[in-house]
């Protein structure tokens, strides 16, 4: 199917690619259906881009190329809603954004968690964590690459791959 | 706004399928049981609006390629 990115232009993609956000992502409720876009072979940042509204998009990223003091917990409820009965099955990614000073900050405090064989994806909300929702990124540090690989196969196929060149 | 007065172990009922019922009362703290359908978010209301604001900000990117280009 098509669909319009203001900032992407039209894109092709195949439906089997679209994860449902059945609560949307806070901010943008109205909006449950995404697809992550990797552009020109990048494999740092993702762009998680809405189907239904051709202006919403964010980058987001591993939160473990960044901090490897990172752990999640997720409510038996929220598995249920994904579909999962083990965490390390689910892609996990946060939402990134940058300052006018080109500063890079993380939301470490609701990570987005997706099921990429469900296709179902939710951003939630770790209250009982201490977490930042901007944690300003230093420097990178990568974790260990074999991790990292499986991590990323999860979504192979998945996503669309963009090339601008 | 309705507002009610709940005893400890009351609770209120939100149209057919969501409960909340006063668990605990200590001091200034009150615990809320809350029963909701799954699909039917609960959330604690200063946290998620900081995160709202957050995803608002986040989702108003000027160019992408300012994320592109930082690579390492």
């Amino acid at each position: 199917m098509k669909f319009f990115s203001s900032r992407l232009g039209e894109l092709n993609i195949d439906e089997t690619i679209i994860i449902n956000f059945p609560e949307g992502i806070p901010g943008f409720n109205d909006f449950k259906k995404y697809v992550i876009i990797q552009k020109d072979n990048n494999k740092t940042f993702f762009i998680l881009h809405s189907v239904e509204n051709k202006d919403l998009a964010f980058i987001i990223t591993y939160p473990f190329f960044f901090t490897l003091d990172y752990s999640i917990e997720i409510s038996d409820e929220d598995c249920e809603l994904l579909k999962i009965d083990d965490v390390n099955k689910l892609g996990i990614f946060v939402i990134t954004k940058i300052d006018k000073d080109k500063n890079l900050f993380i939301n470490l405090k609701a990570p987005l968690c997706i099921n990429f064989e469900a296709k179902l994806g939710k951003q939630i909300i770790l209250y009982d964590k201490d977490y930042s929702p901007a944690f300003k990124i230093e420097k990178t540090c990568l974790s260990e690459e074999q991790d990292l690989k499986e991590k990323l196969t999860l979504m192979e196929n998945k996503i669309l791959y963009y090339n601008e060149k | 706004m309705l507002v009610l007065t709940r005893k400890l172990d009351e609770s209120i009922i939100i149209g057919d399928n969501i409960k909340v019922t006063v668990i605990s009362i200590i001091g200034k703290q009150v615990k809320l049981g809350i029963e909701a359908p799954v699909g039917v978010p609960v959330h604690r209301e200063e946290v998620y609006l900081k995160i709202k604001d957050e995803n608002i900000s986040a989702a108003n990117i000027d160019d992408i390629d300012n994320f592109f280009s930082l690579g390492e």
